[in-house]
């Protein structure tokens, strides 16, 4: 009878105890992975996805002084593909850094309703940042930030190149 | 002086907390590590909130000292009190080896989140969405900029969005004197640290078995989407915290279900009006939690007046949407108008929602097998106990999960499967931890009779 009575007791554990190995078989594997501590900088994040998407490490620090080179109250465009990934964090990149600079958007992949993609004209913008996009051959001076992002100010923006 | 600054913040921030907790007038008792969980949750709250109210009116030094003299102010005040009514603070030691061996591994776990969150980055959310606001507040003296809200260009970082995280970071950059993304970080970490504090301290009383409750704290570490999956308590995002504080909510709703306890509702109360404040799917589980609580009015035969407590978490929402309109944003863009032709032009998604959950819950890279797991605990439960609790835990955690998967019909996403793809697992998480309670209470044994086994430990406090 004694038996009897612990039957649910052990089939409870049991269950328990098998569910308990699953879990923990597959959780273990996938937990968590440590890496390195740091490095304790202010662009901490923001240098470890440049170093990603335009392998330079210090990226941050180099664009937001491109950036405080160009005047406030102007726009920057931002050049950049849509469907790529890479390419649309650098973008997000850019817009984050310029605050408060406004930012015009210019998604070259974007399909557009009317099929005609606005271009802004220059003197909405201080200057142009190609991410991830090659910028024509004629576009001068240029600033170039690792492999991807090149910075074109507009000749005449005050401030111009850092 | 970084560090400096860092640290009088976080005082500032726990010791606010503490004077809220002990506000709320808890019993002589009353568990240290309970009281630091929730002074956590609390802190940050009171800290954001006086930020957002005190920033219409100062800026800069001024706001700091505003916020600053409020918290302290508050914190001293009632602890003050708090001795004066002879409230001990306890900490339960482990009484067995068993309940030993569990703590030390709970505190291992504890210092590896920390760690793994200062050895990674920001999420794209965690940065994009939330610390950039953090950073353009910081430039514009602890102030959101007006101007931040109408820029159309970075309607990406969801302007709409509370800024409960996003304060909070402004709050350390304004002690610390710059934004620094690497110190944000060592707001996360304690996030999940409280949550599964508070998580053992319901399941051991819900339980009255304090070896359940320390096993349910060391196993939700392994459950991957919480600790190395996007959304996860490392990379800065508010999921996990949303998730932490709606299993407080629930889990003191059914304290004070159980007991008639005041101090359990009045915690059930903050930490639920709190959760609007936190996300704008907060709302969706503010209320849900209040349907609960009204459930629990009705069956426990309490005081209308205790109503009354919930008030506080529509109001924030209220002022919050009344603020961002003010702003010149009518709303955000990510949903469809949620009319009936909509749901009946867009019924066919249902059935691939439904797939794409299913196929997210047994992915065992993200969740190991917590959701068959879950699913278990809710019918042994269903099987042993078709009580109050079981009705109240099934609703608060089977409800969000339907909501959530049928908003995905109008999802204005144009490629509305991407959207399913980047939020699901993420939106998951924020029931996650309730469900580790409902693990919890299937844990225990069997009622056995006359023998003794299965009677309860005498209760912590």
């Amino acid at each position: 009878m004694r038996t009897r009575a612990f039957l649910p007791l052990i089939a409870h554990g049991a269950v328990c105890i098998v569910l308990g190995c699953v879990f923990l078989w597959y959780g273990a594997s996938e937990a968590v992975r440590v890496g390195n501590l740091g490095p304790v900088t202010a662009f901490h994040t923001t240098d470890k996805y440049m170093k990603v998407v335009v392998g330079d490490p210090a990226g941050s620090e180099h664009l937001l002084q491109a950036i405080n080179a160009l005047p406030e109250d102007e726009a920057v465009a931002v050049i950049f593909r849509e469907q790529n990934d890479a390419d649309t964090l650098l973008a997000y990149l850019v817009t984050y850094f310029a605050w408060p600079r406004p930012v015009i958007s210019v998604p070259i992949d974007h399909v557009y309703v009317n099929g005609q993609r606005p271009t802004p004209l220059p003197d909405q913008w201080s200057a142009r940042f190609f991410c991830g996009v090659t910028p024509p051959a004629n576009l001068e001076p240029r600033i170039q930030i690792g492999d991807g992002l090149t910075i074109v100010p507009r000749a005449d923006a005050k401030g111009g190149m850092p | 002086m970084t560090i400096v600054g860092l640290t009088a913040a976080l005082l500032i921030i726990v010791i606010g907390g503490l004077g809220l907790t002990l506000a709320l007038r808890p019993c002589k008792h009353f568990n240290l590590a309970e009281l630091c969980a929730l002074s956590w949750f609390f802190g940050t709250g009171l800290i954001s909130l006086l930020l957002w109210i005190g920033g219409l009116f100062f800026s800069g030094v001024f706001l700091q000292s505003f916020v600053a003299i409020l918290a302290l102010g508050l914190g001293i005040v009632v602890f003050s009190q708090a001795t004066k009514e002879r409230i001990s603070f306890v900490f339960p030691y482990p009484r067995s080896l068993i309940e030993w061996i569990l703590l030390i591994t709970i505190t291992v776990q504890f210092g590896i989140i920390f760690w793994a969150s200062f050895s990674s980055g920001l999420g794209w959310d965690g940065l994009l969405n939330w610390e950039i606001k953090a950073r353009y507040a910081f430039l514009n003296h602890g102030v959101m900029p007006a101007q931040y809200f109408s820029d159309t260009s970075r309607d990406f970082t969801h302007q709409a969005y509370p800024p409960w995280i996003p304060l909070t970071e402004v709050w350390l950059y304004l002690w610390m004197g710059e934004a620094h993304q690497f110190w944000a970080k060592c707001l996360f970490a304690p996030f999940y640290c409280a949550g599964t504090i508070l998580l053992i301290i319901i399941a051991c009383r819900l339980t009255s078995r304090r070896w359940i409750g320390l096993l349910t704290g060391a196993l939700i570490f392994f459950v991957p989407c919480l600790t190395t999956k996007p959304g996860g308590a490392q990379l800065g995002y508010v999921d996990v915290p949303i998730a932490m504080l709606y299993l407080a909510a629930i889990g003191y709703l059914l304290l004070a279900g159980e007991g008639n306890d005041p101090f359990s509702w009045r915690i059930y109360a903050l930490s639920l009006s709190l959760l609007p404040w936190a996300k704008r799917e907060g709302f969706v589980l503010w209320a849900i939690g209040a349907g609960c609580g009204l459930f629990v009015v009705w069956r426990a035969k309490r005081s209308l007046r205790d109503l009354l407590w919930l008030v506080p978490g529509p109001l924030t929402a209220v002022f919050w949407k009344i603020f961002y309109s003010s702003m010149g944003k009518t709303g955000a863009f990510e949903y469809l108008p949620m009319t009936i032709p909509t749901l009946m032009k867009n019924a066919f998604r249902l059935p691939i929602i439904g797939q794409r959950l299913i196929a997210d819950m047994i992915d065992v890279e993200r969740w190991s097998i917590f959701w068959p797991i879950a699913l278990i605990a809710l019918v042994s439960l269903l099987w042993r106990n078709r009580d109050r609790r079981f009705c109240i835990l099934f609703v608060a955690t089977v409800t969000p999960i339907c909501v959530y998967a049928f908003l995905y019909v109008f999802s204005g996403w144009p490629n509305w499967n991407t959207h399913i793809q980047q939020s699901l697992s993420r939106l998951l998480l924020h029931v996650m931890p309730l469900l580790w309670l409902t693990v919890a209470l299937a844990l225990r044994p069997p009622e056995l009779r006359q023998d003794g086994v299965g009677s309860p430990e005498p209760s912590d406090p």
